[in-house]
C-alpha cells in the first residue's frame, strides 16, 4: 500500500495542475468579461448620462456628508461633496478643463497629472471605453482578495501612475482598485474595496466602496441612488467664475 | 460608474481634514463603569489601530508587541474607569510623541443625554509661567474674571483652596522636559484647574505685584465665541479679533484653526492691503484642521508654495498655498508662545522657513503631528498621529518647535502696566522692515 500512495498522489497533482492554472486570459479579455458580467456592452451603451447620489463618511472620525456625481457621455463629470466641518468641494471636467473648488483652497484650474487624473475619471463608462484613458493594459500575477482569487489588471495612462484593478475570477466583478493621487499636494496611495453590486437599468453597479487613503484615513462611500439618462445641462460641468 | 470618479475629492478632503490639534488633558469625572470585556476590547482596538496606522511603521523605536504584553495583564487589577484611562494614556505615551491621547467620554458630556449636568466653564484667565511665577498673563474682556476685577500680572497662589505650588514643583522637577515643555505643562495644568462646571464659583487666591493677597470668587462661564464641532473632537469655541494698531499695522488673532475663522481671516487680510505690516497672533492657539494652515497662508503669498510636507504610511501630502488675488504682500509677523501648537506651528514654521514671515515671542510647543480622533466603544476617543510634518527645508518640528526670530522675554511689570511686549516687538520690527 505504502508504495502506491506517492505515485497516485503525484498523478492526481499532475492532473490538477492545468485546472489550477486555468486558461490564460489577456488583460483585454478580463476587462471584456467584466463588461459582460456586469450587463454587457449593449446595456452600457444605452446609458448616456448618470446622476448618482451617495453618502461619504470618514466613519471613525465622525466626519461625512452627502455626495452627488453627475456624468455625461463622452467625458463630462462633476462631483459635489460636502464634509461636515469643512464644507462643499466641487470637482469637474467639461471635456477640456479640469477644475476644483473647495472651502480651503478656493477655485483652481487643475493642470499636470492632477488634471489628467480628473479627465480620466470623466471618461464615461470607463469599463467599456478604457482605451480612451489607458493606452496600455497588462496582466499582473493573480492575487487573493478577501479569500477570493482575483485577476489583476494594470492599466497604464499616458501621463501619471498606473491603476490596478482586481477582478474576482468567478464573477468577474471588480472587487478592488489601487490608484495613486498625484498633484501639487503630493502623491498618495488610495486603495478602494468595491462591493454590493446592484442592477440599475441592466448594468450592475457597485453601491459600496471603502477607501483607504494614504494608509491612514478610511472613507466609506455608499450609493443611495443611481439614475441614468437624466438630462444634464453641459453648463453644469464648466468651471465657474468664482 | 467607475470608482475612481468618486475617489479624488473625497481623498483630498479627507487629508485636509486631518486634525492637527494639541488637546488639553482634562480631569476624568466618575461615570458608570466599563465592563472588563469592554475594557479589553478598547485596549485591543487602541493597540491595533496604532500598530496599523501610526505613520512610523518602526513605532518610533518602541517594541509595540512588548508594550502590549506588559500592559494588557494590568487590565485585571484596575479599580475604576479613571485608572483604566490612566493606563491607556500611559500605554500610548510609550511612543513619546505628541497627538497620542485617550479622551474620556466625560469630555463629550455636553452632547450626551447628561447634557447640562456638566459643561466646562472657564474664568477668562490665561495663566502662564513668567519670571518663574504662575501669573495671570491676560484677562479676557467681558469674562467672569474681568467682571471680578482680576488683573494681569497677579500671581495665582491657590485655586479652590488648593495651592498651585506643588503642581509647578512637580513639573519643574521633570528633568527631561525642555523649558518650553515645562511652561506648556504648567499652563495646561493651571488651565485644567481653573476649569469647572458652568455655574460653579470657586475662590482663587492671588498675590498682586505689590505683595497684597486677594481672594476672589470667580464664576465659571461658558467660553465666549462661536461653538464649533469637528468630527470626534470635543466642542470648541472659535474667537477671532482684528484691529488696526495706532501705527497702521494690521492685527489679526484667532484661538483655533476651525472653518468659521477662515473667511474672517481672509477678509481681514484683504483689508490690510496697504498697511505697513500684518501681525498674526497665534499665541495660545493649539491648532485645529491641518489643511487650514495652507488655506490661511494662501492669503499671504503671490506664488504657489508649500508650507511643508506631511508623510503618512502610504504617501506624502504638501501643505500647498495656492495664491489668492487679494493676497497681502507686505511684511508679516507671527506671534507665538508655548501653547502655539500643531497647525499653528505648521503655519508659523512654514512661513518662517519660506522667509515670508518673522516669528516673534516664545518657542512653540513642538507638537506637530497630523492626527485623527476616533470614537471607540464606551464613548472613549483615541487621538493618534497619522503623519509627521517637515518644513520646506526638511526641518522636523515635532519635539523641536518653532524658534522665534525675535525672542521676547515677558516681564511681570509689563503685564501689570497693561503692556504686551510681544506685540510691541512685532510692531516695531514690521515698521523697521518697511522703512
Amino acid at each position: 500500500m505504502r508504495n502506491h500512495k506517492l505515485p497516485v498522489a503525484l498523478l492526481m497533482l499532475a492532473a490538477a495542475l492545468p485546472a489550477l492554472a486555468g486558461p490564460k486570459l489577456t488583460a483585454e479579455q478580463v476587462l471584456d468579461k467584466h463588461v459582460a458580467a456586469t450587463g454587457g456592452r449593449a446595456a452600457y451603451e444605452r446609458i448616456k448620462s448618470t446622476v448618482t447620489k451617495a453618502t461619504a463618511k470618514l466613519a471613525a472620525q465622525g466626519i461625512g456628508g452627502p455626495m452627488e456625481i453627475y456624468a455625461k457621455y463622452p467625458n463630462k463629470m462633476l462631483t459635489v461633496q460636502t464634509l461636515s466641518g469643512i464644507g462643499e468641494t466641487r470637482q469637474g471636467y467639461d471635456g477640456k478643463v479640469a477644475w476644483s473648488r473647495d472651502p480651503l483652497q478656493g477655485l483652481r484650474k487643475l493642470s499636470g497629472p492632477e488634471a489628467e487624473l480628473v479627465a480620466r475619471g470623466a471618461v464615461f463608462n470607463t469599463q467599456l471605453n478604457w482605451r480612451k484613458a489607458f493606452p496600455k493594459v497588462a496582466m499582473l500575477p493573480d492575487k487573493k482578495i478577501n479569500g477570493a482569487a482575483c485577476y489583476v489588471v494594470k492599466l497604464v495612462p499616458e501621463v501619471g501612475k498606473p491603476l490596478l484593478q482586481y477582478f474576482d475570477q468567478k464573477t468577474f466583478y471588480m472587487v478592488r482598485m489601487d490608484m495613486t493621487f498625484e498633484g501639487p499636494q503630493g502623491k498618495m496611495a488610495i486603495e478602494t474595496t468595491i462591493g454590493d453590486y446592484r442592477p440599475v437599468d441592466g448594468v450592475k453597479v457597485p453601491f459600496s466602496m471603502r477607501q483607504k487613503i494614504g494608509g491612514a484615513a478610511e472613507m466609506v462611500v455608499t450609493l443611495n441612488s443611481v439614475k441614468n439618462n437624466v438630462p444634464i445641462d453641459d453648463a453644469l460641468f464648466a468651471m465657474p467664475n468664482k | 460608474m467607475p470608482a475612481n470618479r468618486r475617489a479624488l475629492p473625497a481623498a483630498l478632503a479627507a487629508c485636509a481634514a486631518f486634525g492637527a490639534l494639541a488637546l488639553t488633558p482634562a480631569p476624568c469625572i466618575a461615570g458608570p463603569g466599563l465592563s472588563p470585556a469592554v475594557r479589553r476590547s478598547v485596549f485591543d482596538t487602541i493597540w491595533t489601530k496604532i500598530r496599523d496606522k501610526y505613520f512610523d511603521a518602526r513605532m518610533n523605536g518602541v517594541d509595540w508587541n512588548a508594550v502590549r504584553l506588559r500592559y494588557r495583564p494590568r487590565l485585571a487589577g484596575l479599580k475604576d474607569d479613571a485608572a483604566f484611562y490612566g493606563l491607556l494614556q500611559q500605554m500610548v505615551g510609550e511612543l513619546k510623541q505628541s497627538h497620542f491621547g485617550v479622551i474620556p467620554p466625560d469630555e463629550y458630556l455636553a452632547e450626551d443625554e447628561r447634557a447640562g449636568a456638566h459643561q466646562a466653564g472657564v474664568t477668562g484667565i490665561t495663566a502662564r509661567m513668567i519670571e518663574g511665577l504662575p501669573l495671570v498673563s491676560a484677562v479676557e474682556p467681558g469674562s467672569a474674571a474681568a467682571d471680578a476685577g482680576v488683573k494681569p500680572g497677579w500671581e495665582i497662589v491657590e485655586i479652590a483652596g488648593k495651592p498651585v505650588k506643588p503642581v509647578i514643583d512637580a513639573v519643574m522637577a521633570r528633568r527631561k522636559l525642555t523649558e518650553t515643555g515645562k511652561r506648556l505643562q504648567i499652563r495646561m495644568a493651571l488651565g485644567a484647574r481653573l476649569t469647572a462646571p458652568v455655574g460653579d464659583s470657586g475662590a482663587i487666591t492671588f498675590r498682586t505685584p505689590e505683595g497684597e493677597a486677594k481672594v476672589v470668587e470667580v464664576e465659571r462661564r461658558r467660553p465666549s465665541g462661536e461653538p464649533v464641532r469637528f468630527g470626534e473632537l470635543p466642542a470648541m469655541y472659535t474667537r477671532f479679533e482684528t484691529r488696526k494698531l495706532a501705527s497702521g499695522v494690521a492685527y489679526v488673532g484667532f484661538n483655533v484653526f476651525m472653518m468659521p475663522v477662515l473667511e474672517p481671516f481672509r477678509k481681514a487680510v484683504a483689508e490690510a492691503a496697504g498697511a505697513p505690516g500684518l501681525i498674526i497672533d497665534l499665541r495660545g492657539n493649539p491648532g485645529g484642521i491641518g489643511g487650514m494652515a495652507a488655506a490661511a497662508g494662501s492669503s499671504l503669498t503671490t506664488v504657489q508654495k508649500s508650507l511643508g510636507t506631511m508623510r503618512m504610511r502610504a504617501g506624502a501630502i504638501n501643505f500647498v498655498m495656492f495664491p489668492r488675488e487679494d493676497a497681502y504682500s507686505g511684511p508679516v509677523a507671527i506671534l507665538t508662545d508655548e501653547l502655539s501648537a500643531s497647525t499653528s506651528e505648521v503655519m508659523a514654521g512654514g512661513l518662517q522657513d519660506l522667509k515670508r514671515a518673522r516669528t516673534v515671542g516664545g518657542r512653540t510647543a513642538g507638537m506637530v503631528l497630523p492626527s485623527m480622533v476616533e470614537r471607540l466603544p464606551g464613548g472613549i476617543r483615541l487621538q493618534y498621529a497619522v503623519a509627521d510634518f517637515r518644513t520646506p527645508h526638511g526641518v522636523l518640528l515635532e519635539g523641536r518647535g518653532v524658534q522665534p526670530d525675535i525672542a521676547v522675554t515677558e516681564a511681570r511689570a509689563d503685564l501689570a502696566a497693561g503692556r504686551d511686549p510681544v506685540l510691541e516687538a512685532a510692531e516695531a520690527a514690521l515698521l523697521r522692515a518697511t522703512k
